[in-house]
């Protein structure tokens, strides 16, 4: 019903479609539809440069998660670090170095360096930074800080500074070990130096909350300048860093899980840099809007066995599964050819990677012949028995796709020369969590699994220590003791010069092999494909890209 | 109404204190460490767990720790373990991305079933009605994530239209209409998808139930038009069954859609609560799984009351 006084509208068709494309049209305006997309935020010198990585860190202080590794190259800096290539200490915030006659006292000299706030690294910074890393409460330990006097005695808090450090004067500080180290320069030096009078007084049980946590102050080329929880991480070039300005003036690392959307957004432009599955690389490589890239990844597979278990505590045993296991195959099929077997966790490139080891190679009928000399014979089902116990064993492993890949293929081989091996997967926190403790070390029959080695990030030594050394979590929950391993890894520790510990370590990685310590299956090749506007310096590692950063020539 | 309102939230609160303490026990009982969650495998060894497990106050009897995480959570104070921030920032940052896409995604289903499951009840078991059916059942069966793949590879990989990832560009805060749409689209239409056919299906049936009551009849019989006797005298009466649907829904997007936010990699939620899972970050499970539970509660009493305005028959003493 009309109200009083107001005419009956006429509304006609035409009037009808005039005022609904007006109000589309009003619409679409305020949307912005009919803009273009937007392009990536420019910033001088272009836009910014987007990478991708598997993750973010949750955290930056105190973190042992992979990802922190990668970006905090970005941020910090470091004394010195072994080259990526060779090996070869190279001097960075450390502008020369010299030892003391009896090798237990290294004398440093730094080279003038400012922090991303401006204000220069001296030699407090560097006491400061080592004690912060010592601090009783700093939840983590590393092995080779304790090397330097005074270093236990003020973890355990019953000193009140690190003795073994001296500020000489503001540019020089001297490291004082308790020993002659061989680790000085990618254990000691590789520190990252944190400002001190950024974090001075803070409550060390509560450094996460501190603000520079989020907002770390470091020396290194770029600045952590915007932090989106789990969407991406910016930044921004700092252009006094000692190095000289940064060419890339903003770099932005983003975690897309999903590996379709990635491609995709790399294929778009959207994203600069990101990893490439194996059975979409060969496309990527024909993609001339790509450039590929095909690094070594920075871990590798393996598959051990509780050694005293009744069945692997005999040396054939073990050998004899190694043989079984063809991993050339492996690489072929479960890595479509992108990888290499290795003898070694030692990353190939690394200069003490033992490469003349042959190894364990592929022979199943010489497995099959040691297994009959361990006292084993074929059962009415095929399956080896031994004091009419059949070998069949569990084998666990994180229930991930690549290790069920791998543990399926292990399975097939081990079958073959009658070795029943049940797949356990286990969801990552019932793994280690419950599973892969040394209080479950009887229970633990066979397990899959893969070994991060952060080479030169990290040293060398307390990868292989963390690995086999009798009394280390990881030995103890396989049970593995060998004295001449213990013995050796003690010997390297305090080795004197490059020779004799390349003489140890290669001997190291030898017993390793003959006695089966684990069977280090293969290392599978890093691939990422980045923007063909991106080119940035060969390198050969994960690690190594991130920290090259700095020097990718953008079109 | 008032106090219908009151009494129904004074009922919500034992009802999560009831969520607060089950969630605790499922995450007590679970394997994992959230200590060994937080530290690399490779380097437990030479960790200080026990100080780790002591700062997180994790070496306490379980129900101190039970006590110490509702007094934290009530108070707003709750850190999450691995980042040390309080969870209400993190969740915070979650909710929003979550939100703005539940809401563009309801509103598009909702915009869009009402002339489709409108259309198709005037025209009941006609060629576009069954049309209309055979969508809605297609769009129920196929999965939501190889949909997203498909819109991906078509607007991203091979038009390059549209990001497929994210909500916004980089370095850019806030989320402005004019530089945030192209990321919403897909997504977006993922999810949208997935609850269109439920709407337009329920609200075709309740327009169907409604066109052959009596009252209609008679409201036509009286000589009112068409869009009248649908204007006044069935819409109305046929959101009944629609807003049930949507009270049900409306949790289930706000708690994060994760297969629509992994896929399109946006940081909301329902990410957010599988991450704390998997690395057992309690508090912050512990949150969101309130949050969600709260999001239950509301959606299910501003349905029940939404009755009361739909049809004057309906009072709640």
């Amino acid at each position: 019903m009309r109200a009083p006084g107001r005419p009956m509208s006429r509304l006609t068709r035409r009037e009808l479609i005039r005022r609904q494309v007006a109000a589309g049209g009003a619409a679409a305006a305020l949307l912005g539809l009919g803009a273009e997309a937007p392009a990536r935020a420019a910033t001088a010198g272009g836009a910014p440069v987007v990478l991708t990585l598997f993750g973010l860190p949750t955290r930056l202080v105190g973190s042992t998660e992979i990802t922190a590794a990668y970006v905090l190259l970005l941020v910090h800096d470091v004394l010195a670090r072994p080259d990526w290539n060779t090996g070869t200490p190279v001097p960075r915030l450390a502008e020369r170095w010299s030892r003391s006659a009896d090798g237990r006292s290294y004398t440093v000299v730094l080279r003038p360096a400012t922090f991303q706030d401006g204000r220069p690294v001296t030699a407090d910074d560097v006491k400061f930074s080592y004690e912060f890393y010592l601090h009783p409460q700093y939840p983590l330990a590393d092995e080779a800080l304790l090397e330097i006097d005074g270093a236990q005695a003020y973890k355990q808090g019953r000193a009140p500074a690190v003795s073994g450090i001296t500020v000489v004067d503001p540019r020089t500080v001297r490291f004082t070990l308790t020993r002659r180290y061989a680790f000085f320069v990618e254990g000691i030096l590789g520190a990252e130096i944190m400002p001190k009078h950024a974090w001075t007084g803070v409550d060390m049980g509560r450094m996460l909350e501190h603000p520079y946590a989020r907002r770390p102050v470091g020396a290194g080329p770029y600045r952590l300048t915007d932090w989106k929880q789990n969407d991406s991480m910016t930044f921004d070039a700092f252009p006094g860093y000692w190095n000289g300005r940064p060419a890339v003036d903003r770099a932005v690392v983003r975690w897309i899980p999903e590996p379709a959307t990635l491609e995709a957004e790399l294929r778009a432009g959207h994203v600069d840099a990101a990893v490439i599955l194996p059975d979409d690389f060969p496309a990527f490589q024909r993609d001339q809007r790509v450039r590929p890239l095909r690094m070594t990844a920075e871990y590798c597979y393996w598959f051990g066995f509780n050694h005293k278990h009744p069945f692997f505590q005999d040396v054939r045993v073990r050998r004899a599964l190694a043989q079984a296991v063809d991993r050339e195959t492996m690489v072929r099929t479960l890595a479509r050819g992108y990888g290499r077997t290795v003898n070694s966790i030692i990353p190939p490139q690394a200069p003490l990677y033992n490469a003349s080891l042959t190894g364990h190679r592929y022979d199943p009928a010489g497995a099959r012949d040691l297994l009959r000399e361990a006292g084993f014979a074929p059962g009415p089902d095929g399956i080896l028995q031994k004091d009419g116990r059949p070998f069949r064993v569990r084998y666990n492993f994180l229930s991930e796709k690549r290790y069920q890949d791998v543990g399926l293929v292990v399975q097939q081989y081990l079958r073959d020369v009658g070795v029943d091996i049940t797949l356990g997967p286990l969801e990552r926190g019932q793994f280690f969590g419950r599973f892969w403790q040394p209080a479950n070390a009887p229970n633990i029959e066979m397990v899959g699994l893969s070994y991060y080695v952060l080479w030169p990030v990290e040293p060398l030594q307390a990868s292989l220590e963390g690995a086999f050394l009798s009394t280390t979590q990881w030995a103890r929950n396989l049970q593995y003791s060998n004295p001449e391993v213990d013995g050796l890894l003690r010997e390297a520790a305090q080795a004197v010069d490059a020779g004799a510990l390349k003489t140890i370590y290669y001997r190291l990685q030898e017993v390793l092999v003959n006695d089966v310590a684990w069977v280090v299956l293969y290392r599978p090749d890093e691939l990422w494909a980045l923007r063909r506007r991106i080119e940035p310096p060969p390198v050969h590692e994960l690690a190594q890209l991130f920290d090259s950063v700095a020097r990718w020539h953008v079109t | 109404m008032g106090w219908y309102i009151v009494r129904r939230l004074v009922h919500a609160v034992p009802i999560l204190v009831g969520v607060t303490v089950v969630t605790f026990a499922v995450l007590a009982a679970a394997p994992g460490d959230p200590v060994l969650m937080m530290v690399a495998p490779e380097q437990q060894n030479t960790a200080d767990l026990a100080a780790l497990r002591a700062q997180l106050g994790l070496n306490k009897p379980l129900p101190v720790q039970y006590a110490v995480m509702m007094t934290n959570l009530v108070t707003g104070r709750l850190r999450s373990f691995r980042e040390r921030r309080p969870v209400a920032e993190i969740i915070g940052g979650a909710l929003g991305p979550t939100a703005l896409l539940a809401g563009l995604a309801l509103a598009a289903a909702a915009i869009v079933s009402a002339p489709v499951a409108l259309v198709s009840a005037l025209r009941p078991y006609s060629a576009l009605d069954h049309v209309v059916t055979m969508f809605s059942l297609l769009g129920i069966a196929l999965p939501s994530f190889w949909f997203a793949l498909v819109l991906i590879f078509v607007f991203t990989d091979r038009l390059t239209w549209l990001p497929a990832s994210g909500l916004r560009p980089e370095g850019v805060a806030g989320y402005s209409p004019a530089l945030v749409w192209p990321y919403l689209v897909m997504p977006t239409i993922v999810l949208a998808l997935s609850i269109l056919p439920l709407l337009v299906r329920y609200a075709r049936s309740a327009l169907l139930e409604t066109l052959h009551e009596e009252y209609v009849l008679v409201a036509r019989a009286k000589g009112l038009t068409g869009a009248r006797v649908l204007g006044r005298h069935v819409l109305r009466n046929s959101l009944v069954p629609v807003v049930t649907v949507l009270g049900l829904v409306i949790p289930g997007l706000l708690s994060g859609a994760l297969v629509v936010e992994s896929i399109f990699a946006i940081p909301g939620i329902g990410r957010l609560t599988v991450d704390g899972a998997l690395a057992r970050d309690y508090p912050v499970v512990m949150t969101t799984t309130v949050v969600g539970a709260a999001l239950v509660i509301v959606s299910n009493l501003l349905t029940d009351v939404s009755y009361a305005f739909l049809d004057p028959r309906i009072r709640f003493d």
